[in-house]
């Protein structure tokens, strides 16, 4: 459910570890009634809950928590004041939370929040306990990345392979891959003095723990550094108990991230939908994302890069080197040209250019026949009356007509192939650029397969996503009120109102007329549609969902004249 | 709950949001609350946690602002004072 992976992500990662703030001098939670049987009706006793992957979790005042009991008359009253109600009982149930910056959201909750507002010197450790910084512990989110990664990443700072500096990339000014590629700092110390680290803004620590997206991925990043110890590391930090070496490797640690990230971080703005779509081209596992995850893919691509890097600083250099490569070539002025050639064709035949490179495959005997076949009855589908009439000829007399479908497609190939050759000729410049931009293409596509086609890494990528954009719909998406709420209900979603649309759709060509099944996924579809729309969070968005359902399913059935349950 | 009272409960709650008022679709809803589906309930309870976030953080907005203004103003008043003791 999006809504859940929305608010177990979002909302309850950083309010996760809230119990030891909990357990601290001043903030402890109200003994409960059910348990002291001390409280008095006039002043309700408080008891705390939040959510959690596996249901709403209530907290008792000693600091241990329990799971509230579906079907109980707790959760009854749990909900009866969640909806609004006042308390019926003894027992006031409230939210507990925190902000953004992981301090508690009321200041009314504790007496000591300006604890939290000291800054520490840079070289002190942080504050403990209850600092931001140890609701948002990185080592608590990465377990799955952190499996999912190859062996042999870990144990001491990373040696980069000894490959030459490109140097041709650090004269526009740009990131040089090269200074990575060649400088690792020395095996089994944490050297910060390196020339890696030149130019690059080092992130502090407490910033990056204070954001959940960051301290995630510097989790990911200590265990590829010290796989051994970096839990140990980490702790001793939060609690303000670190070793000289712990500082050390927290500090080459910062270092190495914040390199990591602004790579990582330059590839991304690179890698566009359109370079995701050409991958997908190249490779089944990108087909398979884009596919599955339509819009969200190229995100989610991101985000594997992101972690991607963490794990792997090395795959990543590489990745970026391909891709500043890439650009350079696609730069070319025998690139330009080549572009310009296909976008003519496309236009000619009336083609988009997705659709065009998806329908011509010139890569080997079998995709061309079944490429020139595609293309030729497209052209004739669209033929007027003297096409159409050659190709008849063509086709009783089985010889080939200049003018015909079938020669007007072998034309549009040769055309093709001629503009962007997919194989590489010695004497044919534009060959070479074509040749590179596809091995590059293949290779940034081998490097990135193995968290792409990960199960495992794909869920929690996709619920990374996913909880970024409940996170931004939470605040506009659904009706928010009770008015707003009436108002879709009678107006774009009355029964009425979904007819007319469903009418109109039963209008268009395409509508399938005798086939029932066809016609309830279009509708599905639609009302699905609708529904992500005004998808939405709170009492009256779930009212709403309820609304919408049920109208849509009238609304349809009128207009088709049977029972539609879309 | 069966199914179709399952169906009568959605029937009635769309007809209570539509011609009824707030305290009404609340009222509705919590009495037959209970009796839900648990994924249903479920559901309902993720949402009405939404509302929960949403109103906390409105409150602590609020409470951020009065903070922000009381240290304004305790800064103009020690400011008045100052200038009081050098006249």
């Amino acid at each position: 459910m999006n809504l859940e992976d929305g608010l177990n992500r979002s909302q309850t990662v950083r309010i996760r570890e809230e119990d030891e703030e909990a357990s601290a001098p001043g903030n402890r939670i109200p003994v409960q009634q059910e348990e002291s049987g001390e409280a008095s009706p006039e002043t309700p006793q408080e008891v705390e809950y939040q959510s959690r992957d596996e249901g709403v979790v209530l907290f008792n005042p000693d600091g241990s928590e329990r799971q509230l009991v579906p079907g109980t008359p707790e959760e009854d009253e749990v909900a009866h004041q969640m909806l609004g109600g006042a308390p019926r009982g003894p027992v006031r149930y409230r939210l507990r939370m925190l902000d953004a910056d992981g301090t508690p959201a009321s200041p009314l909750r504790g007496n000591d929040q300006t604890s939290t507002t000291t800054e520490p010197t840079p070289t002190t450790p942080l504050a403990s306990p209850a600092s931001p910084e140890q609701q948002n512990n990185p080592l608590r989110f990465n377990r799955a990345y952190i499996a999912a990664a190859a062996d042999g990443q870990g144990d001491g700072p990373s040696v980069q392979s000894p490959e030459p500096p490109t140097p041709e990339h650090s004269r526009d000014g740009r990131l040089d891959a090269g200074r990575i590629m060649s400088g690792g700092p020395r095996p089994g110390a944490y050297e910060i003095r390196d020339r890696r680290y030149a130019g690059i803004p080092i992130k502090p620590i407490r910033d990056i723990l204070a954001d959940s997206r960051d301290s995630q991925l510097f989790g990911e990043a200590l265990r590829a550094i010290n796989s051994k110890d970096a839990d140990g590391a980490l702790e001793r930090y939060i609690n303000g108990a670190p070793t000289k070496e712990d500082m050390d490797f927290m500090t080459y640690a910062a270092h190495e991230y914040s390199l990591r990230l602004r790579f990582a971080e330059d590839i991304n703005k690179r890698m566009t939908p359109q370079e995701v779509e050409l991958l997908a081209r190249r490779n089944k596992d990108f087909l398979n994302l884009l596919t599955h995850e339509g819009d969200r893919a190229t995100e989610m691509v991101h985000q594997a890069i992101l972690h991607q890097a963490m794990e792997k600083p090395d795959d990543i250099m590489k990745m970026w080197g391909a891709m500043a490569d890439m650009e350079k070539d696609r730069g070319t002025l025998r690139y330009k040209r080549a572009d310009e050639d296909i976008k003519a064709i496309s236009d000619r035949l009336g083609l988009s250019r997705k659709d065009l490179t998806v329908m011509v495959n010139v890569s080997n005997a079998n995709e061309r026949q079944a490429s020139k076949d595609q293309l030729t009855a497209y052209i004739h589908e669209r033929a007027g009356t003297f096409r159409r009439a050659i190709d008849r000829a063509e086709r009783i007399t089985k010889i080939p007509f200049v003018g015909s479908s079938r020669n007007a497609a072998l034309m549009a190939m040769r055309e093709m192939e001629s503009a962007m050759p997919t194989r590489l000729d010695v004497r044919d410049p534009r060959s070479w650029v074509m040749n590179r931009i596809d091995g590059t293409l293949q290779d940034i596509a081998e490097f990135l397969q193995p968290t792409i086609s990960n199960p495992e890494m794909r869920t929690r990528i996709a619920r990374e996503v996913l909880s970024n954009k409940n996170q931004k719909a939470s605040g506009e998406g659904g009706p928010h009120s009770y008015e707003e709420a009436q108002k879709l209900s009678k107006e774009r979603f009355s029964p009425k109102s979904v007819e007319e649309r469903v009418r109109a759709r039963m209008r268009e060509r395409d509508w399938p007329q005798n086939d029932i099944a066809a016609q309830d996924r279009i509708l599905g579809g639609m009302a699905e549609t609708e529904r992500k729309e005004h998808a939405g969070t709170g009492f009256w968005a779930w009212v709403f969902e309820i609304l919408l359902g049920q109208n849509w399913n009238k609304g349809a059935s009128a207009a088709l004249g049977r029972p539609v349950h879309a | 709950m069966t199914k179709e009272e399952l169906d009568a409960f959605r029937e009635k709650l769309v007809e209570l949001t539509e011609n009824g008022s707030e305290g009404e679709v609340r009222e509705y809803v919590e009495h037959y609350y209970p009796r839900l589906p648990e994924e249903e309930r479920r559901a309902l309870l993720f949402n009405t946690l939404f509302d929960a976030i949403r109103e906390e953080h409105a409150i602590s907005e609020i409470q951020e602002k009065g903070l922000e203004a009381a240290d304004s103003l305790e800064q103009l008043k020690r400011k008045i004072e100052r200038e009081k003791l050098t006249e």
